[in-house]
């Protein structure tokens, strides 16, 4: 085998994990405190205006 | 029946922009504060949000230009990484049959955050070239530039050659996406 080929390999060998971790990370709870934000965003018209 | 506010819909992108912005971080808790201070600006600005877009792009430009903006400020730390660099490419990699995860977290770590982002937008998240380069502001040749440069650095420091090398990295692959904190826990 080529060099090249064992690079592509390892390339494509590289991307699989990161997906599989990347689908891993997405699939985790979100924290309360990002949506106790949420809530907070929607209950506070202040903390909802554009300051620009 | 009560009027949906149409910004709830950035709830639904929370975990998508968690695990963007931990492979741009490389520590959740940053990323999570990261995500925090994007969620804020969008919905602040969600009246220039174009309905019928892709609200995830909108959300992942709004996330990686905080991210930069932050960045910009934090620049000095950029000496100690290359420190670090040169301390990475003058050891030998750990080499039992498989990378050590810490070698793996390092070398991505390393690489320019702009490397990371190509990585991870095109090879993890699933984005194309197109909508990667339209997200970044960026012609397509500088998205496929950055992630060829990522992968040849990467090979670099790690000094892999064949895809054996990367059997059985999730453990590395995890931290390089999630932070050590995060690896640790599932690493078992």
């Amino acid at each position: 085998m080529s060099k090249e080929d064992d690079e592509a390999q390892a390339d494509d060998a590289f991307h699989q994990n990161l997906r599989r971790v990347y689908r891993k990370k997405v699939e985790e709870d979100v924290p309360d405190r990002l949506l106790d934000l949420i809530a907070q965003l929607r209950a506070d018209p202040e903390l909802t205006e554009d300051p620009e | 029946m009560t009027n949906a506010d149409p910004r709830d819909a950035i709830v639904d992108h929370l975990p998508n922009l968690r695990a963007f912005a931990c492979s741009l971080t490389q520590n959740s808790a940053d990323a999570d504060d990261l995500v925090q201070d994007a969620v804020i600006k969008a919905w602040r600005k969600f009246h220039l949000f174009e309905e019928g877009t892709n609200l995830q792009a909108w959300l992942f430009t709004i996330l990686r230009n905080t991210f930069y903006s932050d960045l910009r400020r934090l620049r000095r730390e950029s000496v100690g990484r290359l420190d670090d660099a040169a301390r990475l490419l003058s050891e030998k990699p750990q080499h039992d049959s498989r990378l050590g995860m810490r070698d793996f977290n390092r070398a991505f770590s390393l690489l320019p955050p702009e490397q990371r982002e190509a990585l991870t937008l095109v090879g993890a998240s699933g984005l194309t070239y197109e909508d990667a380069a339209n997200m970044c502001n960026v012609p397509i040749g500088t998205i496929k530039s950055r992630l060829n440069r990522g992968r040849a650095r990467l090979h670099e420091l790690l000094n892999t050659e064949t895809s054996a090398d990367l059997v059985s990295t999730d453990k590395a692959t995890l931290a390089v996406v999630t932070g050590s904190v995060t690896a640790r826990t599932t690493a078992s």
